[in-house]
Order: C-alpha cells, then sequence, then structure tokens
C-alpha cells in the first residue's frame, strides 16, 4: 500500500512536472527570441532588460520591442526582472556578459537601477532609460511619455468636467516615482479650485502596489464616509479604475461618477464604451518601442541622437537627454479616432459589451 | 509541545476565573475587537458602526476569512501553505478564461476554479506528506510556480467579467426576508444542538451541568444571530460573499470539532509521532487538509474575482500572510496542535477592521502597514503572556 502511494505520487510529480516544462515552451515560441548571434556580420545586439510583465502594456512594449528590432535587422535580447531588484541587476549583468552593445533598461526601481549604469558604462555600454527615469545623471537617454502631462492632462479633464464637488483622489503606489510626479501634478491642477472651495478632496490614498482590489476597498469606504456624495474618483490607472467601478456599481454610481485612468487597457476601453469609465489616458506604446531600438541603435554606432530634449531630473537637479511622446485622452468621444484606428484595440473588443443598434458605425 | 496535550486529551486547564483557557482567549479577543470598534466609532466621527460599514467590513472580511478557515486546519495539522495567495490567483484566472473567453457558463467555470485549487492541494499535500518535503518548501515553490502559472495563461492580461450573475457572487445581498428564514433555522439549529447535548449528557452521565443552565447558554449565540440579520438588513441585507463565509466556517467548524479528520489533525500537530502511533494515518489526513484548503481557495477566488469585476494576473498577491495572520491573531500556534475556527475568523474580521478603520480615517498607507505589521506581534506577544500566566 505504502510502496503504490509512492509509485502514485512519484507519477503525479512526473506530471506536474511535464506540464511545467510544457507551459514555458509555449511561451518561448510565443516570444519569438531570436537565435543566439553566431551571426558573421556581427549585428548590433541590444539588451532589453525589463521590469515585469505582469500588465498587458509591457507585453505589447515586449512585442513591439523585438518587431522593430527583426525589422531594422538588429538582435536583441530581453529579460524580465518580475518585479525584483536584485533579479534584474543580475539580468543586466548577464546581458554585459552576453556583449550587448546598447543597454535598454525599464528599472524596477529607480534609485538601484543607478548602479546597473555604472556598471554598464565602466563597459562602455551606452544605457537607455526605458520609460521610468533611472536616479542617475550618467544615462545616455532617457526614452519616455511626457509623465508629468499625464497627472495633469487625467486633473484637467476631471476639472473641466466636474468643476465642483467632492472629489476622491486614487494615487498609485507610493514606492513608484510616476505615482509621486502624478500626484504633484493633480494637486497643483486641482489647486485653485480646492483653494477656493468648489472642489473638496474628501479622501486620498496611495495605493500598495496599484491594486485593484486596495482601491475598491478605499472608495467603498470612501462612499460610506461620506454618504454616496462624492462627483468624481481621479485614478492613476486602469486596474484602479475597474475596482472604483466594481465599488460604484454597488451603489448604483457607475456612469454618475467621473472615473479616470491611465493605460488604455481592453478592459478599461470596454467600460468607457459603456460609459461606466470616464476617460483614459492613453499612451501609444509603439512608436515608445520603436523609438527606444532606433536611439540604441544611433547609441550603439555613436551617432548622434534626433530628436532629443534636455530633460531636468527633480532628484538632481541636472539635465539627461530625453525623447518624451504625446499622450493622448481618450473617451467615450474619441474612442474610434485614437486607439480602434491606431489598431491598438479592436473594435468588437472595445464594444462587445455595447448592443450592436447602439454601437458607432465602424 | 507539552501545552497541546491538554487538547488531545480533552481537559483543559481551568485558571482563576474558571473558564477554559481557549474560552478566555475567545473572550479577550472580542473584547480587543470591541476596543478597536469602539475607538474607530469614536475617531471616524459615528461613521464605524453604521449598518452600512459594517456591512461593508463583513465584505472585506470575507475573502480572507474564508482563506482563514482553511488555513487553520493546516496550521493545526503542524504545516504551512504560502501559495494560497497564488493559487487564488490561478483559480481566479481559470475561472475568468473559462467564463468570458470560452464561454463555459457560470457553474463550469467555478465548479473549475475549486477543481484546480483541488488539484493543486492534492499535488502539495502529496509531495509534502508522501516525499517529506517540509510543506514551507513546496508551497513556497508553489507560491512562485503558480504566480507564473497564471501569468501565462493569462498572457498577464486582466480579464474583465461583464455578466451581473457571476458578479453577484462578490456583489450581492441576500433580500431580508430570507435573511430572517435563515436566522430561524439557525436559531432552530442551535437549540436542537442544546437539547442534543443535555441528552448526551444525561446518557453517559458525563456532565453536571443542569439543562437550565445549557438552555441559557444558546441565548448569546441566539442574540448574535438576530443583531448580525438585523444589523445586515439595515443596510441591504446579508451580502452573498459574507453568507458564503458563514457558511464556510460553519463547515469548518463541524469539520475541526465534530468528526474524527479533525480531530486527528489537532493530534497530527500536537505530536505526530504520537499521532501515528496510535494508528492515525497521518500522510493521508495532511493529503486531505491541503485538498481541503485548496478548495477554499477556489471558493474565495470565485468571490475575489467577482467583486473586483475582473482577473488580474497579481490578483491575490500576500493573500497568505494576511489568512497566516489572522489565524495567529486568532490564538493558533504555528507549532500545530491549537487554534479554533471562531479564532481565525475573529482574527480576519480584526485584520480587516483595522484596514477599514484607518481607510476611513485616511491613514497613509506607510502608517497603515506599520500600525498592522505591529499589532500582528502584539497580539500574539499578549497571547503568550498571557499563557504563562496560566
Amino acid at each position: 500500500m505504502k510502496n503504490s502511494m509512492k509509485v502514485f505520487v512519484l507519477l503525479m510529480c512526473a506530471l506536474f512536472f511535464m506540464a511545467c516544462v510544457g507551459a514555458p515552451n509555449e511561451q518561448t515560441s510565443n516570444s519569438g527570441k531570436p537565435p543566439t548571434a553566431n551571426d558573421p556580420n556581427k549585428k548590433i545586439k541590444i539588451g532589453f532588460a525589463m521590469d515585469t510583465l505582469k500588465e498587458e502594456r509591457w507585453v505589447r512594449d515586449k512585442d513591439a520591442f523585438e518587431a522593430h528590432c527583426k525589422q531594422l535587422n538588429v538582435e536583441c535580447v530581453i529579460t524580465v526582472a518580475d518585479n525584483k531588484s536584485e533579479k534584474q541587476a543580475n539580468d543586466v549583468d548577464n546581458l554585459l556578459t552576453q556583449g550587448v552593445n546598447v543597454l535598454v533598461i525599464a528599472p524596477h526601481d529607480a534609485t538601484q537601477a543607478a548602479s546597473m549604469v555604472e556598471k554598464a558604462k565602466a563597459q562602455g555600454v551606452p544605457v537607455i532609460s526605458y520609460d521610468r527615469l533611472i536616479n542617475s545623471d550618467k544615462i545616455d537617454l532617457y526614452v519616455s511619455h511626457q509623465v508629468p502631462v499625464i497627472g495633469r492632462k487625467i486633473a484637467e479633464y476631471a476639472l473641466q468636467k466636474v468643476p465642483k464637488g467632492n472629489y476622491v483622489m486614487v494615487y498609485g503606489a507610493s514606492t513608484d516615482n510616476n505615482a509621486v510626479i502624478m500626484q504633484k501634478e493633480q494637486i497643483s491642477v486641482l489647486k485653485a479650485a480646492t483653494d477656493s472651495g468648489d472642489i473638496k478632496i474628501v479622501a486620498n490614498q496611495f495605493i500598495t502596489d496599484w491594486k485593484p482590489e486596495e482601491a475598491l476597498k478605499m472608495v467603498e469606504n470612501a462612499l460610506t464616509q461620506n454618504n454616496d456624495k462624492i462627483d468624481a474618483v481621479v485614478v492613476s490607472n486602469d486596474g484602479m479604475a475597474g475596482g472604483v467601478i466594481s465599488a460604484l456599481e454597488k451603489r448604483g454610481l457607475a456612469g454618475k461618477v467621473l472615473v479616470t485612468g491611465q493605460d488604455a487597457q481592453k478592459e478599461a476601453l470596454q467600460r468607457i464604451a459603456q460609459g461606466k469609465q470616464t476617460m483614459t489616458i492613453y499612451k501609444p506604446i509603439i512608436p515608445l518601442a520603436n523609438k527606444a531600438v532606433e536611439a540604441a541603435i544611433s547609441l550603439a554606432k555613436k551617432e548622434p541622437l534626433t530628436g532629443a530634449q534636455p530633460f531636468r531630473k527633480d532628484t538632481s537637479g541636472k539635465d539627461v537627454p530625453a525623447i518624451l511622446l504625446e499622450v493622448v485622452v481618450v473617451d467615450k468621444d474619441n474612442l474610434m479616432t485614437t486607439v480602434i484606428k491606431d489598431g491598438f484595440a479592436k473594435f468588437e473588443d472595445v464594444y462587445a459589451n455595447v448592443p450592436a443598434d447602439q454601437r458607432p458605425k465602424q | 509541545m507539552s501545552e497541546n496535550k491538554d487538547f488531545v486529551l480533552g481537559e483543559e486547564k481551568k485558571n482563576t476565573f474558571n473558564l477554559q483557557t481557549s474560552t478566555l482567549r475567545a473572550y479577550t479577543m472580542i473584547g480587543a475587537l470591541a476596543l478597536i470598534w469602539i475607538y474607530f466609532h469614536w475617531a471616524t466621527g459615528s461613521i464605524f458602526l453604521t449598518p452600512r460599514n459594517l456591512s461593508n467590513l463583513m465584505l472585506q472580511t470575507s475573502v480572507t476569512g474564508i482563506l482563514a478557515v482553511g488555513m487553520l486546519m493546516i496550521i493545526v495539522a503542524g504545516q504551512i501553505d504560502l501559495s494560497v495567495g497564488s493559487v487564488l490567483g490561478l483559480a481566479g484566472g481559470i475561472a475568468a478564461i473559462c467564463f468570458t473567453n470560452l464561454d463555459y457558463g457560470l457553474a463550469p467555470s467555478i465548479l473549475a476554479a475549486i477543481a484546480v485549487g483541488v488539484v493543486i492541494g492534492i499535488i502539495q499535500g502529496s509531495l509534502t506528506a508522501y516525499l517529506n518535503i517540509p510543506a514551507f518548501i513546496v508551497t513556497l515553490g508553489g507560491l512562485l510556480a503558480w504566480r507564473g502559472a497564471v501569468k501565462g495563461i493569462t498572457r498577464s492580461e486582466t480579464i474583465p467579467i461583464a455578466d451581473p450573475t457571476f458578479k453577484s457572487f462578490g456583489q450581492s445581498y441576500i433580500p431580508p426576508n430570507i435573511g430572517w428564514i435563515l436566522a430561524a433555522l439557525a436559531i432552530l439549529f442551535v437549540v436542537f444542538m442544546a437539547f442534543k447535548s443535555i441528552k448526551a449528557q444525561k446518557k453517559f452521565g458525563s456532565g453536571g451541568t443542569n439543562p437550565t443552565n445549557e438552555l441559557l447558554k444558546t441565548l448569546l449565540p441566539i442574540g448574535a444571530i438576530v443583531g448580525f440579520i438585523y444589523v445586515m438588513n439595515a443596510y441591504a441585507g446579508v451580502p452573498i460573499p459574507v453568507l458564503i463565509l458563514l457558511a464556510v466556517a460553519l463547515l469548518g467548524y463541524f469539520i475541526t470539532n465534530h468528526t474524527t479528520f479533525g480531530r486527528y489533525l489537532y493530534a497530527i500537530g500536537g505530536n505526530a509521532d504520537a499521532a501515528r502511533l496510535s494508528g492515525i494515518n497521518n500522510k493521508l489526513n495532511i493529503l486531505k487538509v491541503f485538498a481541503l484548503l485548496g478548495a477554499l481557495t477556489g471558493i474565495a477566488s470565485i468571490i475575489f474575482t467577482a467583486r473586483v469585476g475582473s482577473a488580474a494576473p497579481d490578483a491575490g498577491t500576500l493573500k497568505e500572510l494576511d489568512a497566516i495572520a489572522a489565524c495567529v491573531i486568532g490564538g493558533a500556534s504555528l507549532m500545530g496542535g491549537r487554534g479554533t475556527i471562531f479564532g481565525a475568523c475573529l482574527g480576519a474580521l480584526i485584520m480587516a477592521s483595522l484596514d477599514n478603520g484607518m481607510s476611513l480615517l485616511n491613514v497613509r498607507d506607510f502608517m497603515q502597514e506599520i500600525i498592522k505589521g505591529s499589532i500582528l506581534v502584539a497580539a500574539v506577544g499578549l497571547d503568550m503572556a498571557g499563557k504563562k500566566q496560566n
């Protein structure tokens, strides 16, 4: 009996491991990594140290980055740090060992990534800070969207639609520099209105790890606290907006209260089409990834960068070269002319939950 | 380990108040909860103890509470499960994929989530029990592996749930009159159990208590049931997740107190060798308890997904620690052999009360974390100090 049980368990383990080995296989075929270089032509080799693939948007970054590398006939090696600084540091070491010509880093932690920059620069490898700004004056380029502008645009939109009333502010993770920048910008836009008393901020909170369920609980509690008298919830990303809208739905308030977002995730676009979420910020990913690849090639070839502007870093007060791309406000009125037109989202996906007769014409 | 013998043998030490130590612990915890509630009620300007907020509070307890019930049984058996958060994410993700992407319908999607939990529980349980890999290691591996699996199957996308029936598992309320019917049934059950215990005592002549005392004892639970339904109905009715939590807690109470399986768990956690030598199949029981936690995690994942309205690839991160903390605050010992379902649920409620109250007070995120961490350590410290005195 005992032996048969052991055999059974071992068999199950074997099955389990087979399943495990099976799954990553599918993944690699998916990511379509280029074959490792034995290339006689000595292709340029770009290392891209990513932080996470947990959110849809980073998957898009990865896909776009790979596609553009392929198109421009350069090799790229991509690592993913699973939201861990120490793994990212190891990844960067490994990329440098593999002899990349240029390094693109989407840092997990802006400050800890500075030591990675030091290391790369010591080996003469130029570094691009991708999407998130690394806390180092030595980076060769910062490629991103206009982050301060995102916070500003969200707050301005809210202020324009709801010039008076009770506001709830749902910020991102306080460990994320972008969340802090957005918070500062939002507050500065709303300052005149809060000073005059037109707007009252009745609750404000940084949400640990941008968790939707934490945002849900926060807004549930804010609604209780204020007896449902809330006119706008200024949310810093779409994931949390989902949680916020669940809280509003429970009180029959979805669609009646302004809810903002960021990232233009598919589910957020669906909610905008249904009228439950008011707006989101669309950051075209493909131009960002393309710009990064093109700039990386220029740096590897030691050519001058086109379109780079000096960007003043808050932390050191020094300038770093930067390419900052435009962001777009998306609401119910311009879904068709922005995300759908760009091929960022499919028409049938966005309007999946809207009855056919109420959909706009394609 | 010697402290656990009290439980295995079923006779506890009495203290100066002439109460069993576990009963005293329960009263202390209820007292602590009352203090927390009164403080928050005062600090929030009389908002905390309104029916509406209490309804929210119970809702916010439900997922952690269900996980804590399963975790308690694991901890009592001297094991640990660190993979709960990842399994919650995976089961929820699979339910959402079955439901939204594959259109399998509601019941199959829910069953899929529970099945995923059970299968993972069986895998981890058998690795622990039959291959003697410590549960800490098996489930630490699980924490990573299952999270990876969620990211893989969802392709790191958040999968929305649009259907109102699915969402109702997280967001709806039971109509007030049905709430009262359930309350009536619960009261009947309590009274029935009291009569049964009187009868048993007469038959076996074990207890010296008289029947009137036994009936008076039912007044407390009856009062609690009526009060609870009254407060919930004063807002919108009992939230469905809370009803599920109550059902799970009752089931857990029944298993731990009235089944051989449940008693075996205490015996195994108290002294594994003694349990084995007295003829208990330790390995099979450990496998079973992991499968049970898996099933409960599957149920919790449905509520979690329905409440947020989507399945995110990072859903449930750190939930295992919430569940473990709830058990420990509720008086469970990580050495095994000690802990009650009631304590674990109360622990979950205390944690949720702190979250809810601090959120109402708009306490900054970093302070919330510091306070929760300190209270966790303080609760166990007090518990230990209390035990020493006995």
